[in-house]
This record gives structure tokens, sequence and C-alpha cells, in this order.
């Protein structure tokens, strides 16, 4: 659909807890489009986690090559071009919504804000117009997460990082926040990384998912996900959606089953 | 009921003031009781205040001077605990360095220091100054140190993904998430300048609230001993209520409510 926008080539990580030495991630190889929507699942602890905190500078690979847009994630979070969610929406507690989404601006200075988006469209975007002097503590879990979202957003950056953004919240609020989300997106355009374990999250999000297993984190298998967008909500309820969850799943767990056969 | 019920923060008020008035009264009774005499060793409160109101000139001058030393050396001790602070925090090798130290320091006998300073600095405000900034120095130290590590790590991370510069990591993130925690040291600290100051006046001054204690206990002066002291404490009580205050001006108004709590 379009050129690559994310490529990583043989990445492999090794943490050195004390003395012992733990394989994270093991040889991953993927390359992600731009605009493109991916979903990274795998079970907890299975160093998925580490991909997207590698692509975001937080982490470096100890063998191997990140590349954004071409160049290393250090060079492309120097030009401030990713936006990262994160599990919990980490807001300043004594700052408005409006001044925990401008931020990004404040540090970017005027300099690095130039094309960046209005916080007014941003309010609007996330739906929270009516809340953007309201104190984090005021808000719920979702409204929360949306600040975060805008946050995300406002330097315009060209990756969206999602780690497990919604995983506090409850199904029902998730799964509003994830259709809006989508439309964000779609209204964005821009590369999304969605870290998960939710089957149906992933489905319902993503143009690909990379199925990976327990650690060392590697891909065992890309799942197409071929609905139409952009997604609904009674789509979730199609036999389309079931039998790619079905498929994701068996990919998912079949590490585990064959463990318990050879058990 | 309902309609008669107070609002909490009100009926918690009148609570706190009831049992001031309580002990006032029983310390009244019980003084006059088991105390009794003209110029009694336990004065009764209502005596008290006629103690105060007899050395009110006594003890204005002598307010005066304490109230510069406590004040001086409480600012000076905060700003240099803070500043002590942000270097340990930026620079842990330092910490690990100068960590013991600051401990040692603030084991150090006020009453042997005094006395050190006296010969070094004379008997101005300098020593007494000195004193109150050590006073303030630990907790507030200690509270900042503490809270500028408060802050969230992914609050940190996403400082990082902005490639935000550590001083505005600095000012935009740790400072305010240290300052709930600089206050609690704060609001140590200012009673205990002025206490610290009164301390330092007893060794080699002419002035003061420590002073004029002394001259009542060479005099075997009880009601200016007693007068002394509760301007003392009162000094000390304003000290911490000032504190108080402005942290409610700097982050009251945007911290979430404590839940209510009975």
């Amino acid at each position: 659909m379009t050129d690559t926008s994310i490529r990583l080539e043989g990445v492999s990580k090794t943490f050195g807890i004390g003395t012992a030495r733990v394989h994270a991630v093991e040889k991953v190889d993927l390359s992600i489009g731009r605009g493109e929507f991916v979903a990274l699942i795998g079970p907890s602890g299975c160093g998925k986690s580490t991909v997207l905190r590698m692509l975001g500078d937080l982490e470096h690979p100890t063998t191997g090559s990140v590349t954004i847009e071409g160049v290393s994630p250090d060079q492309v979070r120097k030009k401030r071009m990713i936006g990262m969610v994160f599990q919990e929406a980490n807001l300043l507690p004594w700052r408005t919504v409006t001044e925990n989404i401008a931020l990004p601006l404040e540090v970017a200075g005027p300099k690095g804000s130039i094309g960046a988006r209005k916080i007014d469209d941003l309010l609007e975007l996330v739906g929270l117009k009516d809340f953007r002097d309201a104190l984090p503590w005021q808000l719920s879990g979702g409204m929360r997460q949306r600040v975060a979202i805008a946050r995300a957003l406002v330097l315009n950056p060209k990756v969206l990082l999602l780690d497990e953004p919604f995983g506090a919240l409850d199904e029902i609020t998730r799964n509003r926040l994830n259709l809006d989300l989508l439309k964000i997106w779609t209204e964005v355009g821009i590369t999304a990384v969605l870290v998960t374990h939710s089957i149906a999250e992933a489905v319902m999000m993503s143009d690909r998912i990379f199925v990976m297993s327990p650690r060392p984190a590697k891909i065992t298998t890309v799942i197409d996900v071929d609905l139409p967008r952009p997604r609904t909500a009674p789509m979730q309820r199609s036999q389309g959606f079931f039998d790619l969850v079905a498929r994701t799943g068996e990919a998912l767990y079949k590490p585990f089953e064959t463990l318990a056969e050879s058990a | 009921m309902s309609t008669l019920a107070l609002s909490a923060p009100v009926s918690r008020r009148l609570r706190a003031t009831g049992t001031i008035l309580a002990i006032l009264l029983a310390w009244e009774v019980a003084a006059r009781l088991f105390v009794p005499g003209a110029n009694p060793i336990i004065p009764p409160p209502t005596v008290l205040v006629t103690y105060l109101a007899d050395h009110a000139s006594i003890l204005a001058l002598a307010i005066r001077p304490t109230l510069i030393e406590a004040s001086a050396g409480f600012v000076i001790g905060s700003l240099i605990s803070v500043i002590l602070a942000i270097i340990f925090v930026r620079w842990p090798t330092i910490e690990a360095a100068l960590g013991n130290s600051v401990v040692l320091l603030h084991s150090l006998p006020m009453l042997a220091i005094i006395p050190l300073l006296v010969i070094w600095f004379g008997i101005g405000y300098t020593p007494k100054i000195i004193i109150a900034a050590l006073a303030t120095f630990f907790p507030v130290l200690n509270g900042a140190v503490r809270g500028l590590r408060s802050a969230d790590r992914s609050m940190l991370e996403l400082m990082h993904i902005l490639d935000a510069h550590w001083l505005q990591t600095l000012v935009k993130v740790k400072i305010p998430a240290s300052l709930p925690y600089i206050f609690a040291g704060l609001k140590i600290a200012a009673p205990q300048a002025v206490l610290g100051a009164t301390v330092a006046e007893w060794i080699g001054s002419r002035a003061g609230l420590g002073s004029q204690i002394l001259i009542a206990l060479l005099n075997y002066d009880v009601p200016l001993l007693w007068a002394c002291m509760v301007v003392c404490a009162l000094m000390a009580a304003a000290g911490f209520c000032l504190i108080v205050l402005v942290e409610y001006l700097v982050i009251g108004r945007r911290a979430e409510p404590l839940p209510e709590q009975d």
C-alpha cells in the first residue's frame, strides 16, 4: 500500500539481571508500511513491549538494526516524530487537560512546534472540548487516556506507539476508545504500532497482526486482517471477525499447547 | 437531623477548637487547685495572659532579632537544601560522595557548634542564622531528594521521547512533583528554625528571645520565663502555619482533595 515506515532487521535484546542473562527478544524481522496500523500480540512478559520501547528509543537492541523513516530511533526521537501512549495515562496531575496536551509544545519550543496541531482541534478530535480546564483527577480513566492520545499527537508525529493504552480499562470503555482511536488514526493518517494482549482488540484495530511467542519474543505468525475499513462496531459480530480471532488465537496459544502435550 | 448536621470541615474545626479549650480549662482548674500563690511556677492560663501583658515591651524588643535570625536561616537553609537536592538527583555520584557528610553534619550536637560559631563569627546575627539554617537543612534536603525522585518513570520516559533537556524535565516534571515532599520538610523545618535561633541566642548574644530566657532564668523571673516560652511557641507555630498557607496557595488548589477520613 505504501513504502516502509518502520523496519526491524535481526533485532535481539538481552537483559542482564544480576549474573543471569535474559533473552527478551530474538531475531525479530518486520517491516511496517507508512500509514499502516499493526498490532504486536503475545503472552504477558514476552518482550513485545520491549520491541515497542526500542522503537521509542527507550531500549536499544543488543544486535540487529531498527530504522524509522530510514533513520535510527534516536534521530527520529530528536526530530520529535514519535508519539507514545503508555498503559497509564501519566498526565501531570497539577496541569489541566489543555496544559497537559501543551507539554510537548513547551518542550519543543516555538521552533520545534512548527506544524504542530492546534490544541482546540485535538480536544475536538478526542471529544474533550468540555473538559479543557479539568484536572486529571477529575477525569475518568478513559478520558485520561484520551488526553494522553491528544498529547501524543500534538507535535504531528510520523509514528504512534501504543503500549497497551487501554489495558487498565474495562472492556466496554476499551471498546469505545478503540473505535474512537481508529477514527482518529484515519483522520490523522499515521503509522501506528499497538502492543496488546487482547486478540479481539488486535483484530479490530490492525491491518496486520504480528503474533509473538513466549520469551524470547519471536514473531511466529503474521496475520493479514482483511476486514474492510472503516471498522465498525457491528463488524465485531461478523463471521470474518470471528474467523480472524480464531486464527490469531490458534497462533497465539499453539506454543503453550505443544508444551502441554510434551509435558 | 441532616439539616442540623455541620459540614465535615466545620465540625472538624469545632472539634479541634473544643479540644484546645478543654485543655486550657483543665490547666486553669488544676493550676489554681494545686499550685496556688501570687507568682506560681505553673501559672494558670489566665495568669499567663497577664504575664504576657506585663512584659509586652520586653517581648516586643526580643521578638525582632529572633524573627530575623529564624527567617534568614530558614530561607538560606531551604535554598541550599533544594539546590543540593537537585545536584544530588542530577549527579548521584556526588550524592554518594557527600551523603554521609550531610548526615554527619546533621548529627553534630547544636550546643557544641554554637560556641564555636560564636568564636568564629562573634555574637551578632551570623551564628544564629547558621544554626537556624542547619536546623532547616536536613528535613528539607530529605524531602527534596525524595520528592525529586518521585516523578513517574513513564513520565520521565515521555520527556525522553520528547527529547527534553534535563532542565526542562527538572522544571516541568521533577520540581512540581517534589513540592508536596519539600513542603513536608519545610513544615518540620519552620518551627525548628525558630527553636534553633532561640537556643543559639543562649550563648553569646545581647538580644532575642533566647537571651531573654537566659536573663529570666538567672533572675529566677518565672513570669518572664513563661512569657518567653509562650511567645517562642507561638512563633514556631506561626512558622508552621505560614508554610501550610503557602503550600495551599502553591499546590493546594490544584491537588486532588484527600478522601474524607473518620
